[in-house]
């Protein structure tokens, strides 16, 4: 393939990916300006790469998710976010911010914490499921048995929801 | 015999095969109590979702040509640095500090674009102890040097798992290279500015100008929070020479 048209398709990749990768990335790790170095260092690594691998999608998801695949870096910067989130929570009633965006902003603190108590794993296949990956690619992004998903996710998502309820009770 | 939670899971996920699926369903107009399960998964599984959904935020104001300029400019130094570093590692500390030869060596890996204007300093620059690049595949840094340096000390420590690279602008720049940090000199009798650009991704990495620790990353810990470069990804350190100061004000 010629580099046009390898820009042309870069281009495409980035346009319907980018957005999705960023989510998934902060929804992981919690801290939005590694998401946004992890999103962009994969879609660096592919244009360098100079070809589209197989499976694109999965391809930049296995990357990000390598690149952040450093849990302890990941929760030590996490818990500083969450000790942050939790000092602006306490700190919320001067009467500049709306009060919507103060609740909505607290709920995100909450489930933020509810889902940085699950395993690393557990916690990227939830959201990874959440941003519309299949069995199949979850399976090949997380490295595991296609036919394991569907358990694993089930146990995830129970665990999730008892550490969210545990903590702030039942959501509304 | 029961249903399992993961076959129930992906069925409501739509992920099982068809025969499979038939399979399930087929139990399930039987068993009560796979049903109340399944609703059960299902109410959990929807109560998940909206949980989810409410951590989205919006993605960086990235554009496509921000990261395709950020992987050319990588890219376009890859093989240069490559033979540079291989050689490096190949050659080792003690071969690079006990030969005059490096000297030259180092300004064609080090200063691509210009590499035949560099020149030897007319001062030796003072020497740290240790001084040196530590290497490791796999990520890679970047120190650039934008504008030519002239006088004063900088040591630049490199903690973990980067490939480096060095680019200086001016004309005159003279690098000291050894196993874990490059060091510039510049003995401070000359105005002499510094941009030192450094990938928000970097995992650990310390600039010292003389004894002064002036920028410090440890995993996602930022010690001395500087300014970011957001179409680039970088961290930008920069570091100013004040003639006679001495030392680098950051």
């Amino acid at each position: 393939m010629d580099r046009p048209s390898f820009d042309a398709q870069f281009r495409g990749v980035f346009g319907e990916q980018f957005a999705s990768l960023f989510r998934y990335l902060h929804r992981v790790s919690g801290d939005p300006d590694a998401a946004a170095d992890a999103a962009q260092e994969a879609l660096v690594r592919l244009y360098r790469r100079g070809a589209m691998p197989e499976d694109v999608r999965v391809w930049l998801f296995t990357v990000a998710t390598n690149l952040v695949r450093d849990e302890h870096r990941v929760s030590t910067r996490r818990r500083q976010l969450l000790e942050r989130d939790a000092a602006e929570a306490g700190t919320a009633g001067d009467g500049k911010t709306p009060e919507s965006d103060l609740a909505q902003g607290e709920r995100r603190r909450q489930v933020r914490s509810a889902l940085a108590t699950l395993p690393l794993r557990d916690r990227r296949m939830l959201v990874l499921r959440h941003e519309g990956y299949s069995y199949r690619e979850i399976a090949a992004v997380l490295g595991i048995a296609e036919t394991s998903v569907g358990t694993l996710l089930a146990r995830a998502s129970e665990a999730f929801r008892s550490s969210f309820l545990r903590r702030h009770g039942a959501p509304e | 015999m029961h249903l399992s939670d993961g076959s129930l899971f992906a069925l409501l996920d739509g992920e099982l095969p068809p025969d499979s699926a038939a399979a399930v369903l087929s139990h399930l107009r039987e068993c009560p109590a796979c049903q109340q399960q399944r609703e059960a998964l299902e109410r959990d599984r929807r109560e998940v979702a909206e949980l989810v959904g409410q951590l989205d935020n919006a993605p960086p104001p990235v554009t496509v040509e921000m990261v395709m300029a950020r992987a050319l400019r990588f890219g376009a130094r890859r093989g240069l640095l490559a033979a540079g570093l291989a050689t490096l590692l190949i050659g080792g500390a003690a071969v690079v500090f006990a030969t005059a030869i490096p000297r030259q060596w180092l300004a064609r890996v080090f200063h691509p674009h210009a590499a035949s204007r560099v020149q030897q300093p007319s001062r030796a620059p003072t020497l740290p102890t240790r001084s040196g690049i530590a290497l490791v595949p796999g990520r890679t840094l970047i120190l650039a040097f934008r504008v030519e340096q002239s006088s004063g000390s900088v040591r630049i420590s490199l903690v973990t798992d980067s490939l480096v690279t060095v680019l200086a602008l001016g004309d005159t720049v003279d690098y000291t290279v050894g196993t874990d940090a490059v060091t510039i000199g510049n003995d401070g009798r000359t105005t002499a500015n510094y941009e030192i650009r450094v990938p928000l991704t970097l995992a650990h990495l310390r600039v010292r100008v003389g004894d002064r620790e002036i920028f410090a990353k440890n995993d996602s810990v930022v010690v001395s929070p500087v300014p970011r470069d957001g179409a680039t990804g970088e961290y930008v350190i920069p570091i100013h020479f004040q003639p006679g100061a001495g030392r680098a004000q950051p």
